[in-house]
């Protein structure tokens, strides 16, 4: 079967400056892929080329393929491709407008005109994101007024108001508390089903939980790729094991000494 | 404890005294004069403050009585010329520079001549309008008059729009554009909405600035004793107002010149205090 998005020996360029080097990966319909590894290690920058987000940086060079359902990327309008292809980032990012509003944003962009339609897809991506509830009675506030958790589960919702099959997440959780980390990766969990998703993460015990396959990035490389369990257990690349081994919280849960080496988290930076 | 603890602790204390003294006197000197220019405008101008003031035009030399309405109508008329020039051309040039120009050789040249515009005196704006402007037209014009002000209040409006339109995040763009949709949209859409106070507020104000302004009228809308509404007839204006009333040898006029300028006053704050009042307990994006 066609994987959904597929890299294919992807180089990427910012101007002189390689951050990606002979990417080849795929994603498959309707799994949870995880990309890990340390800061500055590409894996925003690979995640942001799956849906041209990369366009708008001046000076960025891509050699190889990226392929969405079998087309090249680069042959797909922008705007169509990114309906298709949603993303939501580290920072929550409510325009500021109403809740109401946020949602429908995307739908009115593409031509909804009618209330009822537009009142069912705001109720129905809000549901989605888990966030009905909180929110229903007061759709009219404005977003900002939103706690960060609710915030990024807003734009959860705004992104699935537009009804894309797959979903980049860049480190959706970063920037909020564990209560509200813990929201949305319940939320990924129950999306999952529904639609194919690509997370970019930070936090090891998060790719664990929640992706069905994982990918170690490392300098701009793919250094591995696998079923999530396999390569938290066995990885097979001395590298990723390295990098895993440096995560103090599955140290000491497993109650192994990892091989104390150098601070993982400068490998890779430039 | 070191032994002179104790000397050092009040040797301390009398730094900052001293300190806080000088923040003081600095801050007293910034205060003084504005409290001075207000409380002899108030109290000089408050007198010449009854209905005629506001509605009648300048009686006749020597006569008593009169007021500065069309001067007052002339001003609005004035600024709202120049507001409806200066506004468009203003966002728009603002809105290329930020969101398409942020880099290359033309985009730095329009942000040097923007800013040397904004340095020009204004009233070389004043002479360079009455050459282009009075002169074709054979005479004396509101027209000219909102030009002259329009001029002053573009490089205002182009800054002001880019400035705050750079504030707004880039992940907002982002999260525009990754919805699917076009990039026009999104800045029309969010990136001028969560810009909008910031530049509302420097338009209020720019208005607030050339409303006061008297250099450019001399020689453009020159002032009219008579109600004029006409943007191709001279109109006067407050501060062309004040200005010919205060060296008059009159006293009653004098007083009217007070009163003029205090209306200034109040017009100039009131546009400050709506900037302020908009911009507080709101944040760009």
């Amino acid at each position: 079967m066609t994987p959904v998005l597929e890299a294919e020996h992807l180089h990427l360029m910012y101007g002189a400056r390689p951050a990606l080097h002979d990417v080849t990966l795929d994603v498959r319909e309707h799994e949870v892929l995880a990309i890990i590894g340390p800061s500055g290690c590409g894996k925003s920058t690979l995640l942001r080329t799956f849906n041209r987000m990369n366009d708008r940086i001046p000076g960025v060079r891509v050699i190889g393929s990226v392929r969405f359902r079998g087309r090249s990327v680069f042959d797909i309008e922008p705007t169509s491709l990114r309906r298709q292809v949603g993303m939501v980032f580290q920072r929550p990012t409510p325009f500021p407008m109403s809740i109401f509003d946020n949602v429908a944003y995307g739908p009115r962009m593409h031509g909804v005109r009618d209330r009822r339609r537009l009142k069912e897809i705001v109720e129905t991506s809000l549901r989605r994101a888990a966030l009905w509830d909180e929110v229903k009675d007061k759709l009219s506030a404005p977003a900002a007024a939103l706690s960060g958790g609710q915030q990024q589960r807003l734009c959860i919702a705004r992104t699935l108001a537009v009804e894309p099959q797959v979903i980049l997440l860049d480190e959706p959780t970063s920037a909020l508390d564990p209560g509200a980390t813990a929201k949305i990766e319940e939320l990924i969990e129950e999306l999952a089903g529904a639609y194919t998703i690509v997370l970019v993460t930070h936090n090891l015990d998060q790719a664990e939980r929640v992706s069905d396959r994982v990918a170690f990035m490392l300098a701009g490389e793919v250094v591995e790729v696998g079923p999530t369990a396999e390569v938290f257990e066995r990885p097979r690349d001395p590298r990723t094991e390295r990098y895993l081994a440096g995560r103090p919280l599955t140290v000491a849960r497993r109650g192994v000494r990892g091989p104390r080496l150098a601070p993982v988290g400068e490998w890779g930076a430039r | 404890m070191p032994p002179d603890a104790g000397r050092w602790t009040a040797w301390r204390r009398v730094q900052e005294r001293a300190v806080t003294l000088c923040l003081l006197l600095a801050t007293g000197v910034v205060l003084v004069p504005v409290a001075s220019v207000l409380y002899v405008t108030v109290r000089n101008g408050i007198a010449a403050w009854n209905w005629a003031f506001f509605t009648q035009v300048p009686a006749a030399v020597g006569a008593s009585g009169g007021g500065v309405g069309n001067a007052i109508a002339g001003t609005a008329l004035l600024v709202m010329l120049a507001l409806f020039v200066a506004a468009p051309v203003g966002l728009m040039a603002g809105v290329y520079l930020s969101e398409f120009g942020r880099e290359g050789g033309f985009p730095r040249a329009v942000r040097v001549v923007n800013d040397a515009l904004m340095g020009v005196p204004t009233i070389v704006l004043g002479i360079f309008v009455y050459a282009a402007v009075v002169v074709p037209m054979g005479h004396f014009s509101a027209l000219a008059g909102s030009v002259a002000l329009a001029l002053i209040l573009i490089p205002t409006v182009v800054r002001v729009t880019e400035d705050m339109l750079r504030m707004v995040p880039p992940e907002l763009r982002d999260a525009g554009l990754a919805l699917g949709v076009p990039e026009w949209r999104v800045i029309t859409s969010i990136v001028l909405r969560a810009a909008f106070p910031g530049i509302l507020t420097g338009i209020a104000l720019g208005v607030a600035r050339i409303a006061g302004e008297t250099a450019p009228l001399l020689f453009t809308a020159f002032g009219n004793p008579n109600w004029a509404l006409n943007p191709l007839q001279p109109v006067s204006a407050l501060p062309l107002q004040v200005f010919l009333d205060a060296v008059s040898p009159y006293a009653d006029l004098q007083q009217k010149a007070w009163g003029a300028a205090l209306l200034l006053i109040v017009i100039v704050a009131c546009g400050n205090g709506f900037a302020r009042a908009y911009t507080y307990g709101r944040k760009v994006g």
